[in-house]
């Protein structure tokens, strides 16, 4: 009796293993029967459905599926119409890395669309290299030596500073306090930024960098008033997440907007309509904001509204925008290839690709495979719009490695 | 022989069962399930070595993955410095990293330096009797700081993007020495034979049951002569190495290293799969990490397949079969099966001695 069931719990967590891994052969069948079904092309789309920066990539997410349908409902790639598979990476880079070789080993999809964080990207690019699939990455980012698999369709430092900078000092402020999240993002943002206003002739008064995690600005807050006075200064802020927000409200609280004014690359749509009232009068700058006044954006921005509703149109942001520009730039890819969609044939046919994007038209760079695109300065308003107060007269070099 | 088999606990048959499925996992299984399967061994060590700290010596350690974390840093950091990556700007490692410039030392100090780390954390807190719930507490603000550091100390570490290696290389960087999925799996696998095994002796020895009478009765233990402090110390830097040990052929499964290896995220996930498989007997910690992990990785991908608006609720859908594990069955799966097989032992025996009709007969 006793030795029997010992045999019963060996037989027992046997068969619980097995079957386990049964399941897990099923799934992979039936997506290789999906996959063979020939007249679609498979993509797969990696966003954070879960985790710290679900909130940015909702809207990815959103563009990415509505690019998809509109494709599919004008016919697809030259009559083929396109699969996706979409996975959750949870913000976390070791997931990444895990639903991208999911993505590449089980699905078997030709080229991937998503990732926000750079820590994500950073990760995934080996598995490219080894498997050799096209990663399109739609986030604005910090450069980096362009990887030879991933087309960047986000705009870099070079496209937004550069322009950001001189224009607050013609109309701000001479005087700057940069504030940061500790991340290779914000100190490469904030060095560039340093060079720039010393050799234009302004003053750096300051610079913190904070923790991801830090909500509690009193003393940055008391810190500013103390080294700036009554000069005033511009907040040069790149928090991100919470951190921002948190400062946003802290500061706007504390009564100093007469004085100073916040001017940040994170700030963005759906920043400015959930911050409300404390974001009003600072500064943004990105590529796209969603009161651009072209015909592609009235028609993606009510297409939006269809698919999700009026309010979260609103909060459409320039990620969201780049997340839509890179499915279709992907499809026009794709189309080019024909009948014969390798990698190479793809990621070549990206070179000097343009498309007629909510943004304007834009261009990818065949030595860098990032976008050719405008510099824009945002003002946010009372309703929590952002208005464009200034332009680039034409689309921009990229310079990743800048 | 029969008698030989019955004495053999119940947990030994799972152990065996559950290594013989990993044995002959990759013969029917693709290349992404054995890579799956690969990392989830490597946790698996990382499970083992929390489970000497915890379930035998009753050390709950809420901030592991910093061990975890500091082998898996010293193999990144040496390989990105071997192959001189394109954000290094520093020209020389400091004095204290020199081994890592050379392949084999990586790996002695990817060893050695979770141990030296332990070492401290352990001098620091025994030595002050600190114990219980402040134990816990602490190793978890370690946690949290060391994440920090990782992301403060960017010339090394990179910052919070994290460093990428070639993957599936027992020692080096170059894609040359490039093991296939299959192969490295088999690597990953000795090793954590190897682990276990000494888990199992270090358990059988001596040692091990004093560590086990530190969970116990610690103030009794000291009253009859030993000194729990030093026994302490000794479990933690053995399980510190053996976290570093695991940090390192996640890593090299993995071909990335990022802050998150290193901080709270993962120290609270090993605790949930110890707890989930039970503690206290290392196939608990293997099972646990084995049926979370898949069931993690099937519940993404199924989520997803099927339908795209569902795919975000696969967490949830852990979450609530991790609570209504812990809600139902406390001490795990390993845990009730072993208290059942010991509650019928011991009903055994009290019949048999109650037929005996006395309570002198020896059992």
């Amino acid at each position: 009796m006793k030795k029997s069931s010992k045999f019963t719990a060996l037989l027992l967590s046997l068969a619980l293993l097995i079957t386990g891994v049964g399941a897990c052969g099923k799934g992979t069948s039936g997506d290789a029967t999906k996959a063979s079904s020939g007249d679609t092309i498979k993509i797969g789309l990696v966003f954070s459905l879960t985790g710290g920066t679900a909130i940015s990539e909702q809207c990815m997410y959103n563009s990415a599926l509505l690019a998809i349908n509109e494709i599919n409902a004008a016919g697809g790639i030259g009559g083929k119409k396109i699969e996706y598979v979409v996975k959750d990476y949870a913000t976390d880079a070791d997931t990444a890395v895990k639903v991208v070789k999911d993505l590449i080993l089980q699905d078997n999809v030709k080229a991937i669309v998503g990732l926000y964080t750079s820590s994500s990207r950073i990760a995934v690019e080996p598995v490219l290299e080894e498997y050799k699939i096209p990663l399109v990455y739609p986030t604005f980012y910090e450069g980096e030596k362009p990887n030879p698999y991933v087309v960047y369709t986000g705009c870099v430092p070079n496209q937004q500073g550069d322009y950001f900078v001189p224009y607050l000092m013609d109309n701000v402020s001479k005087n700057f306090y940069l504030i940061g999240t500790d991340t290779t993002y914000a100190s490469i943002i904030n060095d560039q930024a340093k060079t720039l206003i010393t050799s234009l002739g302004g003053n750096v008064i300051g610079e913190e960098l904070v923790s991801s995690d830090t909500t509690e600005f009193s003393d940055v807050i008391a810190k500013i008033k103390d080294q700036c006075g009554d000069q005033g200064c511009v907040i040069y802020c790149n928090l991100n997440g919470d951190s921002g927000t948190s400062f946003y409200t802290q500061f706007s609280a504390a009564g100093l907007s007469d004085n100073y004014t916040i001017a940040s690359f994170i700030m963005d749509e759906s920043f400015s309509t959930a911050l409300g009232k404390a974001a009003v009068g600072t500064y943004a700058c990105v590529n796209y904001f969603n009161t651009i006044d072209t015909d592609a954006n009235t028609k993606y921005l009510k297409a939006y509204s269809d698919a999700y509703g009026a309010d979260s149109a609103k909060a459409v942001t320039a990620v969201g925008e780049s997340t839509y520009d890179a499915v279709y730039l992907l499809s026009k890819s794709l189309e080019k290839c024909g009948a014969d969609i390798t990698t190479d044939n793809i990621l070549k046919n990206f070179d000097d690709l343009t498309f007629d994007a909510p943004q304007g038209t834009i261009q990818v760079d065949p030595d860098t495979h990032h976008i050719y695109c405008t510099a824009r300065v945002g003002l946010v308003q009372d309703d929590g719009t952002i208005k464009i107060v200034y332009q680039s007269d034409k689309p921009i070099k990229p310079e990743p490695t800048k | 022989m029969r008698e030989r088999l019955k004495k053999i606990p119940v947990n030994k048959y799972i152990d065996l069962a559950l290594f013989l499925f990993l044995v002959t996992f990759p013969l029917y299984q693709k290349t992404y399930w054995i890579y799956v399967m690969s990392g989830i061994m490597a946790y698996m060590i990382f499970a083992l070595s929390l489970d000497l700290l915890w379930g035998y010596t009753g050390l709950m350690s809420m901030g592991h993955s910093v061990l975890f974390g500091a082998g898996g840093y010293m193999v990144g950091i040496s390989c990105a410095y071997l192959s001189e990556a394109s954000w290094i700007k520093y020209d020389r490692l400091p004095w204290f990293l020199t081994p890592l410039s050379s392949e084999i030392g990586a790996f002695i100090m990817a060893l050695v330096v979770p141990g030296i780390i332990a070492l401290f954390i352990g001098l620091f807190m025994f030595s002050g009797k600190i114990r219980g719930v402040f134990f816990s507490l602490i190793t978890l603000a370690l946690a949290g700081i060391a994440e920090l550091f990782v992301i403060n100390q960017s010339t090394y570490t990179h910052g919070d993007s994290g460093i990428t290696i070639t993957s599936r290389t027992v020692l080096s960087n170059s894609a040359d020495k490039r093991m296939t999925d299959f192969g490295f799996y088999f690597v990953v696998f000795a090793f954590l034979l190897a682990a276990y095994l000494l888990c199992v002796l270090l358990m059988k020895s001596r040692t091990g049951k004093v560590l086990k009478a530190v969970r116990e009765n610690e103030s009794r233990l000291q009253f009859l002569g030993y000194k729990p402090a030093s026994f302490k110390l000794f479990i933690f830097v053995v399980s510190g190495m053996m976290a570093g040990l695991s940090g390192v052929l996640f890593v090299r499964v993995q071909g990335s290293i990022n802050y998150t290896a290193i901080g709270i995220n993962l120290a609270t996930l090993v605790l949930v799969w110890v707890a989930v498989g039970g503690r206290g007997n290392l196939t608990g910690a293997m099972v646990g990490t084995i049926l979370l992990q898949v069931a993690e990785t099937i519940l993404n991908s199924t989520f997803s397949n099927i339908s795209a608006d569902f795919a975000q609720y696969w967490k949830l859908a852990l979450g609530v079969i991790i609570l209504i594990i812990v809600f139902f069955i406390p001490k795990g799966f390993v845990g009730t099966l072993v208290e059942a097989e010991q509650r019928r032992k011991d009903r055994n025996r009290k019949e048999r001695i109650l037929r005996k009709g006395g309570v002198n007969g020896n059992g």
